[in-house]
Order: C-alpha cells, then structure tokens, then sequence
C-alpha cells in the first residue's frame, strides 16, 4: 500500500503526494517495522509463522486431502476422485449448497444491518439507554446457541407454546405453523447473531473521530448523507471482515437448522447437517465412514469461503481507514431528537428477540418435568439433579478455564496476526490473512475430525491427545478466526504516525507496542478475548472428538442430556453453566476495572513527575 | 446358505430369553429373594461360584488402580450406573455419548496417541460389531454364563439389552382402542397430520427403523415403500427422538410414532399422570439390539470386564429393566409396562454382520425422501 495524505475519508484514491512524516509507508517486503532488523527477530517471526501454519492450515489441508482418499481413517487410504465425483453429481448437494447460500446471505445481511445500526446509535447518539447496550448484547452472547435453539423451539412447537396459543386465539390457527421453514430459520439463526454483529462494530465505531462527520455535515451533508458516505465507508474493513465471518456462520450453522430446518416439509438441509449425514453414511463393502464424501462437501465450503475473502480484499485494496489519528480525536454522541425513541425501541425489540424470549422459556424449562410441557408443573428436581452430581462442579470449572485461556490466546494470536499483516509487506500479509480465515472453512461438524486426523501423524503434538492441552490447540485454532475479526478493526483504524511518534520520543518497538497499541486496541482485543472465550464455553463440535472423560466440558455435557431427552435437566445445566459465566465474567471486569484505575493513576504520577522534572521543557 | 436362519437368530434370541424369564416368574427384581442364596453378595449377581469370580475380578482392577472407567456410547439411565457404583463403590464409571464414527475417530487418535482412555463401547448391535471386525474390541471373559446366542464375533461382543419402539398416543386426544397399532393403520389417510415422528433426513433412529422396512426382504415384500411413502405422507416431523415424545405428552399431535420406550418410561417417572399409552405394534414391532465389547488396549481391563460381567448379572439385567429396556438374559424381568416377550411380535431383522453395510443404502435412500 502506498501512502496517503492524512486525511482519511475511505474513498480517498491514491495519488502519490510530496511525502511528509505522517505519510507513513510500510516496507515492501515482511520485516523491518515488525520484527526489526536484527537475524534473531527474523528467526523468531519466521518461528512463530511457521507454527502458526502447521496448526491452522495444516487441518484444512488434511480435509481438503481426504475428500481424494477413501480408507478406514480420515486422510488415509487408497487415491481416488470418486467420492467427489459422487458429491458434485448428486442433486442433493447443489440443493444444499443454494440452502446454505440463501441462509447465510440473509442472516449476514440482516445481522449486520441491525448490530452496525444499534452500535452506531450506542456511541454516536444520546439515545437512552445507551451505555446499558453493550453489556447487555455482551450478556445475551452468553447464551449458547443450543439452549437459544431450544427456547425459541419450545416457543414456537406444542400445544402450550405460547405462539401457538396466541395464533388460535387471534385467527383460529392449530398446530404450530410457525414451527419451522424458511422464514422462521432465519429470523432465530439472525436473531443469534445481531448481538456478534453488535459487538464486531461497536468497537470501531466507538474510535471514529466524529469530526469526520462533522467536515461532511459542514460540506453540506445531510445526516444520512454523512452516515451513509462517510461514517459506514470508514468502517469497511470491519464491516467485510463481519460481513464474512457471519456469511459463514450461517453455512455452518448446526444447532438451529437442525432444529428449525430439519423439520420443515420438505427438510431444509445445510452444509453443516449434510456434512453429518454424509459423514454417518457407510460405505460399503467395507463398512468405512464416508470421510472423503464429507470432506468433499466441505471443498465446496472451502471455496465459497475462499471466494468471500478475496472478495473482501478486492473490495478493501488500496484504501485507507485510519481513524484514530491523535490530536483533535473526538468520538462524540450527538442528540437526534425523538427519534431516538424509536432508536430504543429497535433496541428493546432486539433483546426480547435474541435474548430474553429464549432465555426466560429456557427458565421455565429447567423448572419443568417435561420441558415446554406446562399442564405437568413445576418442579426443582432438575436443578437438584444437575447440583448434586459430584460430575457437575467439575464440567463448569473446565469449561471456565479452557474457555477462559483459549479465548485469551485466541484473541492474542489474533492481534498478533491483525498486527502484523498491518505493518508487514504483502507474503507476510497474506500468510496472516489465510491463517486467520482458514479454520472457518472447515464445516463444524468435520472440525474435530480434521484437527485429530491432522494432530495424530505429529509426534509431538500426537502424545497431545486427550489431554486439556489438545483440547486449548483445538480452540485457539477454532476461535481466532472469530477473535480476529473483532481484533483487526480496531487494528487497522490505528494511524501509524502515533507509533511513529512514541519511536521519535525514544521509545522502542516493544515500549510503542505495549504503551500506544495496546491500550488503544484493548477495547477491541477484551471484545475478541470475550467472544472468543463464550463461543468456546458453549462450543460442541470440537470437545466431542478432543476432550477425553477427564477433559469434559458443560456445554458436551448438557448436550448429552438433551439426546438422552432430558431436556429440563440439560436447561438447567446450561442454566447453571451461563451463571458461572456471568459470575467469572463480573469478577474479570471488576479486575480489569481496578487494574485500569491503578495504570491510569500511576501514568498521571508519571507525567506529573516529568513535568515538574528539573530539566524538563515544562519545568519552571 | 443360512440366511435364513441366521436372520431370525437375533429376534429368537430375544424372544427366547424373554420367554424364559417369564416362566421364572420375573418381574419385580426378585434379589431379596436370592440374597440369602450366596456368599459374597448374597446371591444378587450370581452363584456363589459366580460370585466369588465376581469379587476375585474386583479385587485385581483394586489392586491396578483402576478406579475410572471409561464407556464410549449412550448412556444407560442413571438408576443402571448408580446400580453398578453401589455394588462396586471404588469404580466410577462414565459415559461419552461417542457413536459410531466419532467413537472410532477417537479411539484412532488414541491408539495413534497412546493414550488410551476408552474402555468399554456401548452401543447397537450394528457399530458394535463392526467394532469387532475392525479389531477395536477384546475378548469378553464371561463370569456369568452368557447363552452363546448373545455373545458374538468370536467372543468380542454381548448383546446386552432389547429397547423397542412403538405407538405412543395421547388419552386426552385418542383411545386405545382406535388408535394405528399396525404400519397399514399408520399410513390410513385418517391419520394425516395427527402423527408425529422423529425425521429421517438427519439419519438417525428414524431412518434406521424406516429402513427396516425395506431390508431384508421378507420386510420389503410384507412391508416395503408403500409404507415408508405412506408414513411420509402422514406424519408431521420433529428433529430428535425426544421431541416426538414431548409432543404427545404435551397434546400437539395424538400419536407418535416411532416413540422410543426408555424416553416414555423415563417422562413417566417424573410425571406419572401425563395423560400417554405406549402400544406395542402388533406386529413387526422395530426394535434395537444392544451390544457392547471391551474396547482393545483398554487402560481399566479389569474394570471393563468387571462392568460387562455385571451388566449380563441379575443384578446388572434387573437394572436395565427398570430402565426400560428387556434385558437379554433369559431370567430377568421385563421392563414394567410392557407385555410378555411372546407378545412382542418383532420386526425381521438383517443378520449382525449383515447389518454392517446392508442397511446404508436404504437408509441413504430414506434420508433423499426426507429431503436429506
């Protein structure tokens, strides 16, 4: 990328102005700016990368090999093309493959309409209301997506679904006509993900000097001209990296189309339930697991997800987004009048949708014999069944900490990786976005199976398996995809000048890094390391394969219940898992609260120091 | 050529066994009875002999240590494993609900790893014995004596328990009396929209029992796509075994077909005045087979054993009993609420290795009806 001048509107083309200081000009090639000059910073940084390509492009390769081999065990066996020639020649497939387009477009475009819209009423107006927004979206990410499943299901299935009850009322209509299909699909898989959305942008929005909206009101601009040309223009990289990510979550998806789409007359398959059809099929004579026509299945992911990232990078080449730019930096709200209301109101909508609706249901479900079966009662012999069990307090503390510690290394891989393809030349770039989109194109359910196919043959990361460490590998690669796409946006709105000029007042790379990079992408890096952790918290692709009996997670455990049809007893487990959650979650902001108080006063005691220095510029 | 015989072998076994234990007067578990027979536990899982061996085993996995225990499969309910900790208090066993592919996808990353940690595989007779062939399994050292029917693939596997599927009705909505209790009456036009089953096109329960219908062919010519079409056309259906039983308990539909008997058996526990009948089908009642092994290299050998021995003893068969399943060994009681064995005309099913791969294209071929 060539430089530009200093002003930042995103449409800005690329002209070659007289270089300046602040036209900061990343080097052509990886290296000098990053990881210095020196041949042991080069070898560090070519350690690190190579480590991070063995464990996140190595498990994609393996499933993209092991659609051409057909043997006992995934990625092994004799070469052949027929499993994918069975795959591209079934009608099934492309029908699949056009479900899981149209799911994923409208849940990615939807999600992201409404999450960009409420961050930007968040942060960019006085709506009331406002500074509860992002906790609460915060919290509703706490629900995993199962028991989100499972309490839309109940209020929309059965006789006593509340729904149902109000549509005889209303018009006389029987059954559960809501129950599954096309529009109910994707309003609960959208609903899921408007608060991931929500959380993706609310970060870079926060950090958006408001007196760029101001230069274009001042030119003329309506406030709809100047959020529709400036403000969502700026926000492209993160509004393509979310755009993405979320396309593919909806071809993905698990839980909720096997709930809502498996159902529907006819059933509305999607890459993630074929890829589990296909994987439980036999293939005779020999009885094999049909591996290779899973993994087939899965190419075609891997190309529509290779198809979406080169589209984003087309869309984001030779433009610049740097928004934070040091003096003057003012991200202020501003009033809209009584339209904020229905601002609120959207708000409000959005929570009982993707929140409280499941969640109080899924109450009402732990509390019941049978769960959305209100005519038996009432009871607490769940919860005394779940407390009671000497297996429960052990599941929960395994979650938090695995959870806990890979979202951490998955958000630090993930700025890491943000940062580097930043302020590194283009095959460095490159590398780190392929490491950091790979993972995503493998479909959830293959997930497990490609990381243990691709781990087993390792030597050192074989003995691994079984063990908790396994189990963090597994997620740090499963979750820094999603980690860097609420890292990045905060990295790239950075401007290099403020590095620059932390190097120009003698500070180092590490001291730039951790005094003027870090604090500024921290809101971005806690989001990452938050969504990472809950996504691993209620994750059930990867335990399944990895964890062993003394590596079990809650959600896994839950997860059980509900297939041996205890339901009630699995909602009052996730129950119980989301408090533990909440509770970890408190303490940490708590924590981090105390811990910024005391940096903040102790770099205020610097500065007095060094002003009040003889010697200093400042002192008198 | 022994098909013939050999595809009755699995539901003469079970029928035999059930016969048997009716003519013993079974029901009840009657271990108050037998306590004061034996020694080391009063008669309750075996001869005295039986049980000597019994707690000659236990004492070799004590003195290895081995006091986890490792089962890879759905688990049994938790009155089975509660059974098995209170006879055996220093082994705590644990279940990992892996199935089929995902348990040998694991044990491959285990053997590779050289870590072990499975130890028993719980499942249908199908992945089980597949299991077998494929070398995962070890030979099982019956204590109790074991019918050879039951034990299978050269000594690797045992058919534990029967579970069977049938008609659940809602009373509020349907009496007995008209309720479908054949598959010609299932697929009758009347019914359409009154049935709810779990979906075939995610694989599952629901395939399997519609590829019964297909396959062997005494069920294809009896049976067959007319009422594999005629169930399509009829039922209303919901994603997981559990839900369709929900959704009678709850009234959303009157029959549910397809209902699997521990899932109605464990909803009448908690709620014993939900208004539901199970009705065996009167005839070609599906119905799955049990099996387990001693997975190869197991780090708790003698645990393993010990629990499979328990599982074929009185005690262990009394215990899956009254948890809804018929056990397997001739001599123990039948699962409340369910007829005599004689009476549980059983459907035709393919021959254990048969089943292997004779079942996948037809349940494959359910699945594209569904839409899956």
């Amino acid at each position: 990328m060539t430089g530009t001048p200093t002003q930042t509107l995103a449409e800005t083309p690329t002209p070659t102005p007289t270089p300046t200081l602040t036209d900061w000009s990343p080097p052509s090639r990886a290296s000098a700016s990053w990881h210095g000059s020196r041949p042991g910073g080069k070898a560090l940084m070519g350690l690190t990368m190579t480590i991070l390509v063995i464990l996140f492009l190595y498990p994609p390769l393996l499933m993209v090999m092991a659609a051409f081999r057909r043997g006992p065990i995934a990625g092994q066996g004799e070469w052949t093309m027929a499993p994918l020639v069975e795959v591209l020649t079934s009608q099934s497939t492309w029908v699949v493959t056009l479900n899981s387009i149209v799911l994923s477009v409208a849940v990615a475009v939807s999600a992201l309409a409404f999450g960009t819209f409420l961050a930007w009423v968040a942060v960019r107006t006085t709506t009331p209301l406002r500074r509860w927004m992002t906790p609460v979206m915060a919290g509703i990410l706490v629900i995993p997506s199962l028991f989100y499943g499972l309490g839309w299901y109940v209020t929309l299935n059965g006789t006593g679904a509340p729904v149902n009850k109000v549509l005889k009322a209303l018009f006389g209509v029987t059954g559960s006509p809501l129950g599954s299909g096309w529009p109910t699909l994707i309003f609960v898989v959208a609903a899921h993900v408007i608060p991931v959305g929500y959380l993706f942008m609310v970060g870079p929005m926060s950090r958006m000097d408001s007196a760029l909206d101001d230069a274009a009101r001042m030119s003329g601009a309506g406030r709809g001209a100047a959020f529709f040309t400036v403000t969502l223009p700026l926000l492209r990289p993160t509004i393509f990296g979310v755009l993405a990510l979320m396309t593919s979550y909806g071809m993905t998806a698990f839980e909720l189309p096997l709930l809502f789409g498996v159902p529907a007359q006819p059933s509305i398959l999607v890459f993630s339930t074929k890829v589990l059809n296909t994987y439980h099929e036999t293939v005779a004579p020999e009885g094999w697991a049909n591996y290779a026509g899973a993994s087939a299945i899965g190419l075609i992911l891997v190309l529509l997800v290779v198809l979406l990232v080169l589209a984003r990078e087309w869309l984001l080449r030779n433009r610049r987004f740097a928004t934070i730019t040091g003096k003057g930096f003012r991200p202020e709200p501003r009033s809209y009048g009584r339209i904020q209301w229905l601002f609120l109101s959207v708000f409000v909508l959005v929570v009982l949708v993707a929140g409280v609706i499941p969640l109080v249901q899924m109450v009402f479900s732990a509390f019941q014999h049978v769960a959305g079966v209100y005519s038996l009662g009432f009871t607490t012999a769940n919860f005394e069944d779940v407390l009671s069990s000497r297996r429960t307090f052990q599941v929960v503390v395994t979650s938090l900490w695995v959870a806990t510690l890979s979202g951490f290394l998955a958000a630090s891989v993930a700025l890491m990786l943000s940062w580097v393809s930043q302020r590194s030349g283009k095959a460095v770039r490159l590398l780190s976005t392929i490491i950091s989109w790979a993972p995503i194109a493998i479909p959830g359910v293959l997930v497990g199976l490609a990381l243990l196919t691709a781990y087993m043959p390792v030597p050192g990361l074989q003995r691994l398996i079984g063990t908790s460490i396994i189990l963090i590998l597994g997620f740090i690669v499963v979750a820094t995809p999603i980690a860097t796409r609420a890292v990045e946006g905060g990295v790239v709105q950075i401007a290099p000048e403020l590095e620059e000029s932390g190097r120009m007042s003698g500070a180092s790379k590490a001291v730039t890094f951790f005094t003027i990079v870090l604090p500024l992408v921290l809101p971005s890096f806690i989001a990452g390391w938050f969504i990472a952790a809950v996504g691993i918290a209620g994750n059930l692709a990867l335990p399944v394969l990895l964890s062993s009996p003394s590596v079990r997670t809650a959600a896994v455990t839950a997860y059980d219940l509900y297939n041996q049809g205890q339901t009630a007893q699995a909602a009052a487990l996730f129950l119980v898992l989301m408090v533990a959650i909440g509770l970890a979650g408190a303490a940490a902001w708590l924590l981090m609260n105390g811990v910024s108080r005391l940096l903040k006063r102790g770099r205020a005691i610097r500065i007095e120091r060094a002003t009040t220095m003889e010697g200093s510029v400042l002192h008198v | 050529m022994s098909r013939p015989r050999q595809k009755w072998r699995v539901p003469a076994a079970f029928a035999v066994s059930l016969v048997v234990l009716a003519g013993c007067g079974g029901g009840g578990g009657g271990s108050a009875g037998s306590d004061a027979e034996g020694d080391g536990y009063g008669g309750a899982l075996g001869t005295a002999k039986e049980e000597a061996q019994f707690q000659a085993l236990y004492d070799k996995a004590m003195k290895a240590k081995e006091y986890e225990l490792s089962l890879y499969g759905p688990p049994p309910a938790q009155s089975v494993i509660d059974a098995f900790q209170k006879r055996f208090p220093d082994i705590e066993p644990t279940f990992e609900q892996l199935q089929s592919q995902d348990r040998i996808t694991r044990l491959q990353a285990e053997k590779a790893s050289g870590n072990h940690a499975g130890d028993v595989a719980v499942d249908g007779r199908t992945p089980i014995t597949s299991m077998a062939k494929d070398g995962w399994c070890e030979p099982f050292e019956p204590i109790v004596d074991v019918p050879a029917d039951l034990i299978g693939i050269n000594g690797l596997t045992v058919t534990t328990y029967n579970t069977v599927f049938g008609i659940l009705i809602n009373t509020d909505l349907i009496s007995k009396d008209k309720a479908p209790q054949t598959w010609e009456e299932l697929i009758d036009p009347k019914w359409k929209g009154k049935e709810v089953m779990v979906s075939p096109a995610a694989g599952g329960a629901g395939a399997f029992v519609n590829a019964m219908l297909l396959t062997p062919e005494a069920n294809a010519s009896a049976l067959g796509m007319d009422i594999v079409k005629g169930l399509k056309a009829n039922v209303s259906v919901v994603a997981k075994d559990a839900q369709t039983v929900s959704s009678v308990v709850d009234g959303t539909y009157p029959i549910g077909v397809l209902a699997y008997y521990p899932y109605y058996f464990e909803t009448l526990k908690t709620t014993p005045d939900a208004p539901v009948k199970f009705l065996l089908m009167k005839k070609d009642t599906p119905y799955s087979v049990g099996k387990e092994c001693v997975i190869a290299d197991a780090p708790h050998p003698n645990a393993a054993q010990l629990w499979m021995n328990w599982v074929m003893s009185k005690e262990g068969q009394a215990a899956y009993a009254a948890s809804g399943s018929y056990p397997a060994m001739p001599g123990s009681p039948a699962p409340t609420g369910l007829p005599a064995p004689d009476e549980a005309k059983l459907i035709t099913l393919l021959p254990d290795e048969e089943s292997v791969t004779g079942y996948a294209p037809y349940v494959k071929q359910v699945q594209a009806l569904y839409g899956g």
